[in-house]
């Protein structure tokens, strides 16, 4: 591949994912400064090969291999169980289960662990108890569909166990999106799913009844197209792709702004409708024009120019069939493209892995194609079931390899998966590895709701935080870049805001306090039944998931020698260090 | 010589002649998000008259027809007290009698339109000066951003606080710096919040403990990820501005100072922007917010923050600013307020005439006031006038024809900080020029231009 088409298939990549590809320059704001000259970071390539255990590992190693990349090692145990359990669970391994694992002989422990973590042991159960798995990625949906309550009111609570539900019971993931498409409501309140849609809803103040319809479908149609095709449409709501998309992504040069239209003319047999002023119910019936109405002013976009808009889908060009309803139809078509399948594979490979599995524009030919179409066909021929997916993931030796970049590696390596990325750890990550660690979470009461939670991933949205008593942990969130599920994304770029907020923010100097019920009192109370080397052990392990070595057992037990001051400035500096808030 | 809320180093002028590069705006191009600025053809002549310039900005949209744009009528309450001015306009003396001693002093412009009438996208344009595009948002530096990159190459070394400063705004919305380096970024603080840049005096010892304790920690880790490093520079310089007596001199607020200002959020942020200012250390704009103007329902029930709350905060607090800068010294002969630019407005207006089912205003972009104060702005003057309800611009008064858009006020700003607002940055990610101005609305060749009534 040409030079330039590189550049544009890497771009393509960025605009399809919101990924920025390794090698372009970040287009987030607050980018870090310039390494300082001689920073040690590589390590000696792995000569030993990597074991195969699955699809991944031998579309990625074959690659790797034909291409004379150089790749790291196996990371360790302790790598593997601090790596699997934030992916995971958003929440670092206790200390007990960090010494048994270590301790543990037997040969697949690793694959064992990764049972464990995916098992539903309330299922079937009377109470209705959460687990950190199931936590964490109901909130990742809850992220990736924006939902909260500036819009939806209580319909996000709603919302929030409906998905709960759908992943406590393995339900199948296509039929969720056909359910969320196809979703009708008198009252979002009541009926959950319709919560997907309407969060899309327009307003227009100079309309009769305050709703801009065709908006809203175009909306619709670009939010569902780029959650559940992986294409993002965003740009050629405004004009064709045609004189502007060809460097950035070729297949969208190709589409022309009337099929955005006829994406979203399959929802124009529903009616969103907003009896209220604000703050209150929507509806969602079918009850719509049953036509595009491309005369309709806009308030979002440049007016739309007259062009056949009846219903067709945009992949295929697919109408709907005689009688079918519009989103049945779309939502048919959409679940059984085999883009939908791979779509879903990518998300999830991204949020694992660092970076997206495709790297090339929608139809293009791309590094990791293969690997992505077999992996699609694996979820649907396998009941589109996201648990498996993603056990197939973490099973992989690929997901299990050094971050250690060795030495050898040039710069165009970076897109073989050679070696574990390293990743600033989201906001609602560290704070909950704080609360954890320090053994002082509180209780969050659910706004709306007779819930209290306990961690901010167990949160419906950031909304929950709102009293006196969380002020301080909302403030470490908002500094750590937590997305507002608004027009706010999710900020993970380094600044000295973050580093500020680690080493003077309320939230962090409370959590360092020996708080009554938490660990730094715990081990306070024991006394001398604990030794110095023994406390710092655990407290490596509680907040840095890993053993101490003996310079920092030297240092560290010095520390100890001050008492309660000694411990809490203790916890304090484990907190601060670079590694706490990273994911490598 | 260093920017102290990032390690960057800023390289002198000196030094890239040395090199051999000789760029307008002192930078060296070392990668594509170093910004190149080439002045525009068209020939301008900022004023340069501001050293500073502090943005009132009332988050959610205020209603002209029951603040500076009045109209009475039967929605009129009797607590504002509406009399006539000596200048002879109509004033609620009920709601801003201090603002109203200052009338003398600051302008205010009634024929003000915007573009936008949601929340974001309204209060994008006025931090950017342009409108939000999906295809350019990442890249698109705020008017704050713009201002900061252009006084970078001419920070001092006593310089030692953020040149863009926003104050009480929070991140939703807040823009940042775009392509722009990231020195450029806003430094957003809540006031009643204290800033963990601020270390409290009884702390400071163990912060200190806890630095060494941290170093010793981390040793020599021998092979780490390059993001850890990164991690630690910014530690090393946030430790800096911690251990800067003279930041913390100029965040603490004092009691005494405080309830002047009105003892609350608002007045707070006034006062701080007071310090900022008068310190002279390097801040050149300041986004100061005054939030909860949104008043769709029960504007003025008598519970709960609404209108007249709004309005005591404001004239409270921003009376107090005019006056304090206006009586501290900048040099002989001059006042801080000859040398800072004040403005203060929304994102839009609103609705005009009787309130609405709701007993509040919903947004209008088609009528909004602006009031503008310092830096040789002509006090005594209301120019610009709506229609009978409010609604409209009926004129503006000013150098055109048609209605005071956000472009002239970001033109008007960059010109009295001395910014050549025709100027633009061509090396972005995108490869598409900024321009500080864009001579566009929509489609139509528009030309935008500093507002100068204001000065002559």
């Amino acid at each position: 591949m040409k030079a330039i088409q590189r550049v544009a298939v890497l771009f393509a990549a960025s605009t399809l994912f919101g990924q920025i590809p390794a090698g372009h320059p970040p287009l987030t704001s607050s980018q870090p400064p310039a390494p300082p000259a001689g920073v040690v970071r590589r390590a000696q390539p792995s000569g030993a090969a990597v074991p195969i255990r699955n699809l991944i590992d031998r579309h990625l190693f074959a690659k790797i291999q034909q291409n004379g990349v150089p790749h790291a090692a196996l990371c360790t145990d302790e790598e593997f169980l601090r790596r699997l359990h934030l992916d995971l669970t958003g929440r670092p391994p206790e200390p007990a289960k960090i010494t048994a694992f270590l301790a543990d002989g037997s040969p697949d422990k690793r694959g064992k662990e990764i049972e464990s973590i995916l098992a539903s042991p309330y299922l079937y159960k009377i109470q209705k108890t959460k687990t950190p798995f199931l936590d964490r990625w109901v909130y990742f949906f809850m992220d990736l569909f924006k939902i909260g309550t500036s819009q939806l009111r209580i319909g996000r609570n709603h919302f929030y166990d409906y998905l709960y539900l759908a992943l406590l019971t393995e339900a199948p993931y296509d039929e969720l999106v056909r359910e969320m498409l196809t979703a009708t409501a008198r009252s979002n309140w009541v009926d959950a799913p319709s919560n997907f849609l309407l969060r899309h809803y327009v307003e227009d103040d100079s309309s009769p009844d305050r709703m801009n319809d065709e908006d809203s479908y175009d909306e619709i149609a670009i939010a569902s197209t780029k959650y559940f095709l992986g294409i993002d449409l965003e740009c050629v709501s405004c004009h064709d792709g045609r004189g502007h998309l060809e460097k950035i992504n070729p297949y969208l040069a190709t589409v022309r702004r009337e099929q955005l239209w006829q994406q979203a003319a399959f929802f124009t047999q529903a009616k969103l409708r907003k009896p209220y002023l604000i703050d209150q119910e929507f509806s969602l019936l079918e009850k719509g024009k049953g036509a595009y109405d491309t005369k309709r002013s806009s308030v979002l976009r440049v007016p739309r120019y007259t062009a056949d808009v009846t219903p067709r889908f945009l992949l295929t060009g697919e109408q709907p069939r005689p009688g079918e309803p519009w989103r049945q139809a779309y939502a048919r078509m959409v679940t059984s493209h085999p883009r939908f399948a791979q779509a879903a594979v990518n998300l999830i490979w991204t949020e694992l892995m660092g970076a997206g599995l495709e790297q090339g524009p929608y139809g293009a030919q791309s590094l990791h194609d293969e690997l992505l179409a077999e992996l699609g066909r694996d979820f649907s021929g396998n009941g589109f079931n996201l648990r498996r997916l993603i056990r197939t993931i973490v099973s992989s030796n690929a997901y299990q390899l050094s971050s250690a970049i060795p030495s050898t590696a040039k710069p165009g390596h970076d897109a073989y998966f050679a070696w574990r990325k390293v990743r600033r750890l989201p906001a609602e990550t560290v704070a909950d590895m704080i609360l954890q660690a320090t053994g002082t979470a509180g209780t969050i009461p659910v706004w709306r709701s007779d819930q209290t939670v306990q961690y901010v991933m167990q949160t419906r949205s950031h909304e929950d935080l709102r009293g006196a008593d969380t002020a301080a942990l909302k403030e470490f969130l908002v500094t750590f870049g937590q997305s507002n599920r608004d027009k706010g994304e999710r900020d993970l770029a380094p600044s000295s805001a973050v580093a500020a907020e680690m080493m003077n923010g309320k939230f962090v100097r409370e959590r360092s306090l020996i708080r009554k019920g938490g660990r730094l009192e715990q081990i306070q109370s024991r006394g001398s039944k604990s030794s110095a080397e023994e406390i710092v052990e655990e407290l490596y392990l509680a907040f840095l998931s890993r053993r101490p070595d003996r310079r920092e057992v030297s240092v560290a037990t010095g520390v100890l020698a001050a008492g309660a001051e000694g411990l809490e400035d203790l916890a304090w500096a484990l907190m601060n260090k670079a590694e706490f808030v990273y994911n490598r | 010589m260093s920017n102290l809320e990032t390690d960057r180093p800023v390289l002198s002028r000196r030094m890239l002649l040395r090199a051999g590069m000789a760029t307008l705006a002192g930078y060296e191009l070392e990668s594509l998000l170093r910004p190149v600025n080439v002045a525009a053809a068209r020939k301008v002549q900022p004023r340069g008259a501001a050293e500073c310039c502090i943005w009132v900005f009332l988050k959610g949209g205020a209603p002209q027809l029951d603040t500076w744009d009045l109209k009475e009528g039967a929605w009129t309450p009797g607590q504002f007290e509406v009399k006539r001015t000596p200048g002879g306009i109509l004033w609620p003396y009920g709601q801003f009698p201090k603002l109203a001693q200052w009338l003398p002093r600051v302008a205010v412009a009634r024929g003000m339109e915007t573009w936008e009438s949601a929340h974001n996208r309204a209060q994008y344009y006025m931090q950017v000066g342009h409108i939000i595009s999906p295809a350019r948002v990442r890249e698109m530096p705020a008017v704050g951003s713009v201002i900061a990159h252009e006084f970078a190459g001419r920070r001092k070394d006593s310089d030692f606080l953020p040149p863009y400063v926003v104050l009480n705004y929070g991140n939703d919305g807040l823009i940042k710096e775009g392509c722009l380096p990231a020195g450029c970024s806003p430094f957003s603080m809540m006031t009643q919040r204290p800033s963990p840049f601020l270390v409290a005096d009884a702390e400071r010892e163990r912060l200190n403990r806890r630095w060494a304790l941290l170093r010793d920690l981390e040793g020599n880790s021998g092979q780490q990820p390059l993001e850890f490093s990164t991690h630690g520079e910014l530690s090393v310089s946030a430790r800096r501005m911690m251990s800067n007596p003279a930041l913390s001199k100029v965040m603490t607020l004092p009691a005494a100072e405080r309830a002047r200002y009105g003892a609350n959020a608002f007045g707070d942020a006034c006062l701080l922007a007071r310090q900022l200012v008068a310190a002279r250390a390097g801040v050149k704009h300041i986004l100061l917010n005054h939030d909860g103007w949104d008043l769709h329902a029960a504007m003025y029930n008598p519970k709960g923050r609404n209108h007249y709350t709004l309005c005591k905060e404001l004239d409270d607090g921003l009376s107090a600013l005019l006056a304090d800068l206006d009586r501290t010294e900048f040099e002989r002969g001059s006042t801080l307020l000859d040398k800072t630019f004040l403005l203060c407005m929304g994102e839009f207006g609103r609705t005009g005439g009787p309130l609405t089912v709701n007993a509040g205003r919903d947004h209008n972009r088609y009528a909004m006031c602006g009031l503008f104060a310092g830096a040789g702005v002509i006090g005594g003057q209301v120019f610009g006038a709506t229609d009978e309800r409010g609604a409209k611009v009926k004129s503006s008064d000013w150098q055109y024809k048609r209605s005071i858009y956000p472009e002239d006020v970001v033109c008007t700003i960059y010109s009295q900080l001395g910014i050549d607002w025709t100027k633009r940055i061509t090396s972005t990610p995108s490869g598409r020029a900024f321009e500080y101005v864009e001579m566009m609305s929509g489609t139509n060749v528009m030309k935008f231009d500093p507002i100068g009534r204001l000065f002559a």
